[in-house]
């Protein structure tokens, strides 16, 4: 269980760019954060990811206030990141403590590149990978520790249509393995919809929570449904610029 | 499944790019070396045969075979060994502390900024005298012996190396350096498995820089007084009034000089292979 408790987030140049977000992340759920761009979905996640400060309010992990970047807490970014002069095994061992033995580190890295399908990229650099690949491996070193929360930003608005259902799909069935507590930011209605126990709308300047909405759909979903669909609608008038989409 | 498309065709991919990767820009059949020889080679024969008619002054501009005969000359005599000995071992050994020690303060001064703040206006400043004028005072110091010598050619290498690094390290990927954050890693395992590799590219530009100026300041050093040496032979050459072994002196540097910049870039090739540049790494 991840909560934030009255978090308020000012940046040194003076933007406020959350205020006042009560939040609670239950265990082992698929929590998704939506809102428009500057909503500060972002400044959240990294407020999660320790990568930034709160300038008030606390976040407590599993009841512990969290002071600091944490093995328990797995990040993907909306890039990939990956240390172009480490090879794909290594960038995913590189989610794993030193202190384990390099025999350990390696079984697990290639563990998890054969859980997100690179299991035949593990010797490539980063520069020989397509987008998705890159990707895929920046999942696999995230997961490869089993981290018990897992925090991704817009993780697949990078890449094509296809290629994004596919790791929507993939995520799913990764996340059911072992039911981290999952918290995804996207700006994606149906990314929203098809991943989420619940989602949040962030919204306003300074961002705050303006509705939660349970998605109780059962897994897997398709999006041609009239259950989801109408699920997609009640999200889009929910969200703060809905009249402007509409439009 | 949904991935096996992915699976299916991707995989080969990265084994089967490794190894073509570049090779088609590359037209000319001529290996490159050899494309770099011909203007010196051309500039050679023109230079004989100019010498051969007797439009050059000899005395003053020997032909190339005049100086390849002085150079087998003092080969044979075992002298050429021992100033080339004294020469090489000059600047591997100041080369290696300025690099050495650039390095480190490069590591501290991009990583940390307070350290910056305190560190670099001094170095900066210090980089404003021109390096020579730090002989009558090494002189005074240390005698006129090696350490004088070696400590000069470590101070003309010392300074591109802590610039690359410094800036290396300055300008590497705040995403990546956040990554790092992420997995909590420490001030150390920051700089060494990241902030290190990410500015190996720069480190290594002027690491090349300063072997440069270490060959440059060993001819400083070795002016300034010594027994032996290439830069030795260059003042015995003006004494005697023998161009040819200053030509033949010069003739080595230009060898010794391109060798070990080439032998450097070998060296190092493989660990910046991962670069993704236009023209880099493959």
């Amino acid at each position: 269980m991840l909560e934030l408790v009255g978090i308020g987030k000012r940046y040194a140049n003076g933007h406020l760019a959350l205020d006042g977000v009560d939040l609670a992340l239950p265990a082992g759920r698929i929590t998704v954060v939506i809102g428009p761009s500057g909503c500060g979905k972002s400044t959240l996640l990294r407020l999660l990811a320790s990568l930034e400060r709160p300038t008030s309010g606390r976040i407590l992990l599993d009841g512990e206030e969290l002071h600091g970047p944490s093995p328990r807490i797995g990040v993907v970014f909306q890039e990939p990141r990956l240390f172009p002069w480490l090879d794909v095994l290594h960038n995913v061992a590189f989610g794993l403590s030193r202190r384990l033995p390099w025999r350990e580190r390696r079984a697990l890295a290639l563990d998890a590149c054969e859980r997100v399908g690179l299991g035949s990229a593990v010797e490539a650099l980063p520069k020989q990978l397509s987008g998705g690949m890159a990707q895929r491996a920046a999942l696999a070193r995230a997961l490869v520790g089993r981290p018990p929360v897992l925090l991704l930003d817009e993780p697949f608005s990078a890449l094509d249509a296809i290629l994004r259902a596919q790791l929507q799909v993939e995520l799913l069935r990764l996340w059911s393995e072992d039911r981290p507590t999952l918290l995804l930011v996207t700006h994606d209605l149906d990314e929203a919809v098809l991943l989420a126990d619940e989602v949040v709308v962030l919204g306003g300047r300074p961002g705050r929570v303006v509705s939660r909405l349970e998605i109780a759909l059962p897994r897997p979903r398709d999006p041609r449904e009239s259950a989801f669909q109408m699920l997609r609608a009640r999200l889009l008038s929910a969200l703060p610029s809905a009249n402007l989409l509409a439009a | 499944m949904a991935t096996a498309i992915e699976r299916l065709g991707r995989p080969a991919e990265p084994a089967a790019r490794a190894t073509p990767e570049g090779s088609p820009a590359r037209t000319p059949r001529v290996p490159p070396a050899l494309l770099g020889l011909v203007l010196p080679v051309g500039v050679a024969l023109a230079w004989e045969l100019a010498a051969a008619q007797g439009w050059i002054a000899r005395r003053l501009l020997p032909p190339p075979s005049t100086i390849l005969v002085q150079l087998q000359e003092l080969a044979a005599s075992g002298e050429l060994l021992r100033h080339l000995e004294a020469t090489l071992r000059r600047v591997v050994l100041g080369f290696a502390l300025g690099v050495t020690v650039a390095t480190l303060l490069g590591a501290v001064t991009g990583t940390f900024d307070l350290l910056r703040r305190l560190l670099d206006p001094t170095l900066q400043a210090l980089r404003a005298i021109p390096s020579i004028a730090w002989v009558p005072l090494f002189v005074l110091w240390f005698g006129i012996f090696e350490t004088p010598k070696v400590l000069l050619i470590a101070v003309g290498a010392f300074f591109p190396v802590y610039l690359g690094l410094e800036a290396g390290i300055r300008g590497v990927d705040r995403k990546l350096v956040e990554v790092g954050r992420v997995y909590h890693l420490g001030p150390l395992a920051m700089i060494g498995r990241i902030l290190l590799p990410a500015a190996l590219p720069a480190w290594l530009t002027g690491v090349r820089g300063g072997l440069g100026l270490a060959w440059m300041f060993v001819i400083a050093a070795e002016l300034m007084g010594a027994s032996e040496g290439l830069g030795y032979l260059l003042m015995d050459g003006q004494m005697s009034g023998n161009a040819a072994v200053i030509l033949g002196a010069l003739l080595l540097f230009a060898v010794l000089g391109k060798a070990s910049d080439a032998l450097l870039v070998l060296a190092t090739r493989r660990l910046v292979a991962w670069q993704d540049g236009f023209k880099s790494g493959g």
